[in-house]
Formats: structure tokens, sequence, C-alpha cells
């Protein structure tokens, strides 16, 4: 009997102990879900910080130094971040998180897609941060911003997705890739070429651009930051790491998008382009046999089709369908952001490259004939007076202010005499037919 | 024994049993931090994509006058559905001047869109499109529900960025904010939150955690934060909007004060039914057709509602004396609510009048009209002009001019120009105190 009523005691307790159990492992309160909630963040700032390295760029002119974030993304010690911190530096230093300062070495840089890839040296094995499937991003899923600016400690700022695919940049020189991931998550100069993590911790972008908005009273960023997608930046930087540099294929065409392609806008003359026999108006709805569906995916698909090689592009010209064929070649080097040097007083002053009109002009020049005298435009400057008048790449100069231009020397002496001029009446020939330009002159 | 037996059995089933849901318990494992995060953000991603598709983005052309000369110019920002047949709730300020307004969907589409009706007080404005098919709309929320602190998401369409998603929590839920010019501003119950506001994302949703509306993104005065117009108030002047396609709020011409006895008037407007019904200055309103007064804000809403010409019976201490008096209601002046006189008017230059057209609809806010009522309510008298010589007053109905019936601004206007020669007119007007005809000279 008393055994028996210790049994029953011993089960009471038993029974007390497992409903007391049960209680507690009921629903947390709505406080513990946010505690946990910034717990997970927390967690995700600690664990990514060792990974994230500040970058200390040296330039031969100590004014340009500048500083900014990057982050290893490979064990061997590669670091992303974004080409126009490192652009035109001669010394980079990283510092990581003890505080430990390394020398780095260059290993190739993208202006187009604002990659860079720095490399530290020795056998170490260095933290990493995995790369997020960019595609996969969802607007309104939280990013998390993370920068090392030299002199501060790590910044984290946090917000969630505002947009994907979006276009800021207009009116670059460079061909530009862009599809950047927008986030209300604020990135300060400083933070440029940090990660953008997803909540697991990943990469979904390198934070590359804030946006002023103009006529708001909020300060400077008005709360929109602007990352390259990881994507992207994954193929960019192993073709740095394999090749230094990216060899993009180029058309020679300014485009715009609409419902059934790309429209072409302007054919750029002694290009792939005008060679294939592309016209204004045309509408590319067919590269190499894939349907073209936007600017972006289009201009990736001619730099990522081999420099050389024959290219197949489908148009609509007037609503006939049409097949036209052309070589793509290398992109020049001043659309890939590659310095162009030239000191004489057109380019200086107009932002123009000439040459004298050659034998054969005429046959490659439709507009042109054997009779024309003048100077063959070979390159226009972005912003420059000469681009601002709209004068186009290989329009045919036949006169400054009413005066004969009938080669190179003479267009020199002419321009170094009107230098005080505020503008210049320019005689063109081109693909449009005879015209006089007015160019304004920058002072 | 036996009886032993059977309890060391049902002992050891119970253990079992209990050992059992013990490992069950085990296998169903607390969820991690980041397992809850991750259901967090995909409750966000999930109202952002059912509620993407109910919110547009509004492009509008208006005439500005630039170097004094009339140029088109373009504007516009976010909004979204609020009835499945194709109404839109927006900023006023959206909207307001234009002369065209185009709406594009989420899915690409546009159409072009039709003015139901704008507030400017309320900054509040009803769009339509008609396309013949069911549109997405938002839910509006429980305003007296929103708490400081809870969750706040906002979907809008600033300049080049397509559906911009930015997200905080709500920072006040009344929030006072005036705007410096002369317009009587309705807001005491803004909603600030710290989510992000662009130019362009003014007029779209500020959402809750269940994907339903609990502001209107109007403003960004700096400093990261944004205000948005509170639901509440935006269903119900939108719903107004749609009913009769304009707001007509009461307005009792006086400065008002709250006293612990009630309302005192400051100062009365001469030549008003306020100062004609016998208020004076330093007079306590105590009571209001039968009810104690509340405090000057709500008493001031309390008049908006009322009907305009209709007499209220006011009690007021008068040196301690308690009067009686029957007070009239006008209609809030046109300056209070962002209207303006068309200077340029025949009317106005030679009658010295500013009238609008009395909508269908619209009769019911004024005692002395009914429903076959149509002409012109004047809005305001010229000094010194054959109008104010004539003693018209504001509020009365145009309905007709030298015998001949007038029903909108433009007929005026022609009869006017066609009979430039005249120099007496002969007005029929309806009013408080019935209909008659005066004679205007010239």
């Amino acid at each position: 009997m008393r055994k028996q009523s210790y049994l029953i005691c011993t089960l009471l307790i038993f029974v007390i102990m497992l409903s007391s159990c049960a209680f507690q492992a009921k629903q947390p309160t709505s406080i513990e879900l946010l505690s946990t909630m910034e717990n997970a963040f927390i967690d995700i700032a600690a664990q990514s910080k060792p990974a994230i390295v500040g970058i200390f760029v040296r330039h031969s002119n100590r004014e340009l130094n500048r500083w900014g974030s990057g982050f290893f993304f490979r064990e061997d010690g590669y670091i992303l971040t974004n080409d126009h911190i490192v652009h035109g530096g001669q010394r980079f230093e990283v510092k990581l998180l003890d505080g430990s300062i390394i020398d780095a070495k260059l290993v190739g840089t993208d202006v187009n897609t604002d990659v860079a890839v720095l490399k530290v040296e020795g056998n170490k094995e260095y933290p990493i941060l995995s790369l997020a499937n960019s595609e996969k991003v969802r607007v309104g899923q939280f990013a998390i911003a993370i920068g090392n600016p030299f002199q501060l400690d790590y910044t984290v700022t946090t917000g969630v997705v505002s947009g994907k695919s979006r276009n800021v940049l207009g009116g670059t020189p460079i061909i530009r890739y862009q599809s950047f991931i927008q986030t209300d998550a604020w990135i300060n100069t400083g933070s440029s070429g940090g990660p953008l993590l997803n909540i697991y911790g990943e990469v979904i972008g390198i934070n590359a651009l804030i946006r002023k908005v103009e006529n708001t009273p909020a300060p400077a960023m008005a709360g929109a930051g602007f990352a390259i997608p990881s994507n992207l930046a994954s193929v960019i930087g192993d073709q740095l790491i394999t090749n230094g540099k990216i060899i993009r294929g180029y058309l020679g065409i300014s485009m715009r998008e609409v419902a059934q392609g790309i429209r072409v806008e302007r054919v750029l003359l002694g290009t792939p382009a005008d060679k294939a026999g592309l016209q204004w108006r045309d509408i590319i709805y067919e590269y190499n046999g894939k349907k073209v569906k936007n600017t972006l995916q289009f201009q990736m698909l001619i730099a990522a089709s081999p420099v050389g090689k024959e290219s197949v592009i489908k148009v609509l010209r007037r609503g006939q369908q049409r097949t036209l064929r052309t070589t793509i070649v290398e992109m020049p080097p001043e659309m890939a952001g590659l310095p162009f040097e030239n000191n004489s007083v057109s380019w200086n002053t107009l932002g123009l490259a000439v040459r004298q009109l050659e034998k054969g002009d005429a046959q490659r020049y439709t507009y042109l004939s054997d009779e024309d005298r003048g100077v063959i435009v070979e390159r226009v400057k972005v912003d420059a007076p000469g681009f601002n008048a709209k004068i186009p790449r290989g329009a045919l100069i036949t006169a400054i202010n009413d005066e004969q231009v009938s080669d190179v020397q003479s267009l020199e002496a002419l321009l170094q005499t009107h230098k005080e001029l505020k503008e210049l009446i320019l005689d063109i020939k081109s693909s449009h037919g005879t015209e006089k330009l007015t160019v304004q002159l920058q002072k | 024994m036996q009886n032993k037996t059977i309890l060391t059995t049902f002992i050891f089933v119970f253990v079992a049993i209990i050992s059992c849901c013990a490992s069950l318990t085990l296998q169903a494992q607390q969820p991690t931090d980041f397992d809850i995060l991750s259901s967090f953000e995909n409750a966000i991603t999930k109202i952002v994509d059912q509620s993407k598709p109910a919110v547009v983005s509004i492009a509008i052309k208006k005439m500005e006058l630039k170097n004094n000369k009339p140029t088109e110019t373009s504007g516009g920002g976010s909004g979204f559905f609020i009835r499945n047949d194709g109404y839109i709730l927006t900023n006023e300020h959206v909207i307001r001047g234009a002369k065209e307004i185009t709406v594009s969907l989420f899915n690409g589409s546009k159409y072009e869109a039709s003015l139901v009706g704008g507030d400017q007080n309320t900054d509040i404005a009803v769009i339509k499109i008609d396309g013949g098919e069911e549109f997405p709309v938002l839910e509006m929320a429980d305003s007296s529900k929103v708490r400081v602190g809870q969750f706040a998401i906002a979907i809008g369409d600033p300049i080049g960025y397509k559906y911009t998603v930015t997200a905080g929590i709500v920072g006040g839920t009344d929030r006072c904010f005036h705007e410096k010019n002369n317009l009587y501003q309705y807001h005491r119950n803004y909603i600030q939150t710290d989510a992000w506001i662009n130019p362009g994302s003014s007029g779209g949703p500020l959402l809750n955690i269940q994907g339903e509306v609990i502001g209107i993104n109007a403003l960004n005065p700096g400093e990261g934060s944004t205000l948005a117009v509170n639901c509440e108030l935006a269903q119900k002047i939108s719903e107004q909007l749609m009913a009769h396609g304009r707001i007509i709020r009461g307005h009792l011409n006086a400065d008002m004060q709250s006293v612990a006895r009630g309302i005192r008037i400051a100062s009365v407007k001469q030549n008003t039914s306020a100062s004609q019904c016998g208020l004076k200055r330093n007079d306590i309103i105590v009571e209001f057709d039968g009810e104690r007064v509340p405090g000057v804000t709500d008493f001031e809403l309390q008049i908006m509602e009322c009907q305009i010409g209709q007499q209220y019976p006011i009690k007021v201490l008068r040196q301690d004396q308690e009067i009686r008096l029957d007070l009239t209601i006008d209609e809030m002046p046109l300056e209070l609510v962002g209207r303006s006189v068309n200077t340029e008017s025949v009317a106005w230059k030679t009658l010295g009048l500013a009238t609008r057209m009395l909508e269908k609809d619209n009769y019911q806010r004024y005692a002395y009209l009914n429903a076959g009522d149509r002409g012109l309510l004047v809005e305001k008298i010229k000094r010194k002009s054959s109008g104010s010589n004539a003693n018209i007053q504001r509020g009365v109905l145009i309905t007709a001019i030298n015998g001949q019936e007038i029903s909108d601004v433009q007929s005026l206007e022609t009869f006017l120009e066609n009979n430039a020669d005249l120099s007496e007119f002969i007005l029929h007007i309806k009013s408080i105190q019935g209909t008659e005809k005066i004679t205007l000279t010239l």
C-alpha cells in the first residue's frame, strides 16, 4: 500500500512536471519573437564581420587617396570591391577585423560594372562570404549593409530590398551594365564596396552608390542605396581573376528598350553595327538565336559574344523581318573606361579627335564624294562641346566660322585663333546631310 | 497484488506515452532565430507581392505660367485602387491643376483617368479609370488600432524607380503639420513613419503587416520622417468625393478659443451670419444645438458637418447672463478651401460676383435648396460692385438672369458677353429668405 501511494506520488509529480514543461513550450510572446529576430540580425553581423575589410587606396597625388570597403569571397585572399574605389590607385592596403593592415595587389578592375578584385598575399585561409543567387532576391526581403570605412569601425545598417533591376546612371561615356538592387538600408560613402547581405549572411549585392534625389528637404540620399547584384559581381570577379581584365564584344549602337525588343537609336560608323547594315529605328528582336528581352540582357549578350566571330542579328525594319550578319569586335578602350590621350587643340576645346580625309573614305561614307575637303571626326568626348552640339562620329568638318578647313593643321590653327570665342559655327557633312552646327565652348 | 500489477501496467503505459510526447516535442524543436526572421521576411514579401497590383503610378500634364508664358509641365505621383470598378485614391497635390491624368498599372497597361474630386484641405483626391474589368483593391485599416511602433511598409513610385518598397515603423499617430498658407488645414492626425518616401511616392499606401492601408503617404518634412494622411480621414473624404464630387464644409466666421466654460468668441467678422445672429466678442458658447460644446478643434469639426444656411440654437454666456441665439452656418469661404476667384471672368468684372455651379446631389448640404434646384452659388462678392450694392449675400443660388435660366458658369459668361450693352440685370435668386428677384444696376 505504501509502495502504491509512493508510485502514485511519483506519477503525480511527473504529470505536473510534464504539464509545466508543455506550458513553457507554448507560443513565445511577441517580445520573445522580436528578440529572436533581433538576435538573428546581431548574429548575421557578427558572423560576417571577419570577412569584411576596409580598403585604403593610395594615389601618387595624395589628395586623391580614398577608402572604402570590400569582402573576401575566396579563401585564398581574393577580395571583391568597387572599381570606383580602386580606380587609378597606386598602392592598396587592407584592414582586417583584428586591426592588422596588409598590402594587397590589384587583380583586375572593370569600370563597366564597377567591380574590382584585390588579392592579399600570404598563404593564410581567410574567412569568406558566400554569394547568394541574386535572381532569387525578392522585393521586401531584409537587406543588411555592412561597411568598414577605414577610420571608422564596422557600420551595420538594415532595411529591405526596395526594388530590383534598377538603371541609375544615364549619359555616362562608359557602357554600363546596370541591374542594381535598390535598398532603403543606409549606405554611406565609406560603405561602398561592402556587402549587402540577406538574412542568411549571403551576399546579394555589392554596395555601389547612393543617389541624391533632387528637391528633397531630406538629407543627401533620401533613403535609396544601390548594389551591384551578386550574380553579375560573381561572373566579373571570376573573369578578372582568370584574365585580369574583361574582354567584351562591341556592336556600336545606342539603343532603347521597346515592347518587341531593342530599337536602334544611333549607329556608330565603322562599327560592326554599321558593317552589318543596321539602321536607325531597326528593332532587334533576336541575337544569335536568342530572343532579345531588355537592354541589360542584350548588352550582356553582345559583351559575351566571342570577338572576331560572326553574329546573326534579326531585326524588324518597317515591319519586315531581316537577318543581318556581322563580326563582333572588342570593345574600344574608351568605351571600356580606359583613358584616351590626345593633346590636340580640337580634343581639348571641342572634345573631337579628327583625322585627315583618306582615300576610300568616299566609298566608306555614303554621304561623301571625291570632291569633299575637310577632316573626319573619329572620336567624340562625352559631355564636351562637340558632343553637346551632337556632332556624330564619322562626320566631315568642312569649315569653322565660314573659314575653310582643308586638313588637320588648318583646323588646329583656326581653333587656336578662335580660342577666345564663346561659340563656333561648324559646317558639317554627315548622314543627316550638310548642316551648320553651333558649338558652345566651355570656359 | 493484482491491483498492484494493474497499477504498474498503468504507470508503464503512462510513462511510454509521456516519453513518446517528449520525443515528439524534441522533434518539433524550437525554431531558430533565423527561422523566425525568415518567416517574418516572408510575411513582408508576401504583403508586397499582394499589394503591388493595386498600386498605380500617376502622371499628369498641366499648364503653368513660366516667364509669363503658359507652358505645359508634367508631374505625378502614386495612388491605389479603393474600389474594383476603377476608383483610385491619391493625394490632391499629385493631381492639382491637371488637364490630363494618365494612370499606369503594375502590369504596364495605361489608362486615361478622370478626376472624381479633390479636397485640398485634407490633400485627398479620387480619380477614376474605366477598364470594364475588376481591379485589385487595397483595404483600409481601422485607424483606431494603429499603434506607435508597429511596422509600416510604404509602396510608391518615385521618379524613375517603379514600385519602390521601403519599410519602417509608425513613429507617431496624431501628428500636426501645417504648411504656410491660408488654407484651412484639417490635419491633426497624420501618421508619422520612418519608412523613406521620395518625391513621386506621394499618394501611395502605407501598409500594416496585414496589408491594409493605414495612411496615404503625403509629405516628407525631412529628418527621416514621412507623414501619411490618416486612413480613416482618407476613407471618409474619398467616400464623400465619390458621392458628391466635392466636400462642402460649414464655417463659423469667428475666431474662437477653448475656455473652461465653453468656447470664447475672440472676434466676429462683420456682415456674416455670425454677426447677424447677434454673436458678440467675449461671448462664451456653452451649448450648440442642445448639446454641450466640446473643445474648439472638435467644435470646428462639428460645424464643418453642419448644413449650410441651417439655423442652430445656441446658448451663450454674456456677462454671466445666459442668452439664446439662433446661429446660421455659412459655407467655408473659398480662400480657406484653396480656391481663388477667377478675376478674368465677366461676371466678376461686371457684376462683382464669383460663382460656381451647383452640382447635383450637393443641394443636400444646403438647408434652403431642393433636389430640382439648378444654378450658380455665389462664392464671393467684390467690394463696391453692383453685386454688393444690391446686397447679394454669399451662398445664394442664382437660378436665372433676365428670365433666362442659368445652370453653369459658362452660360452666365456667355449671357453677359452677349448683353454687354445692358446696364441693368434682374437676377432670380434663392436663399434662406426664399426666392426673390434682385435688380443689379451697373
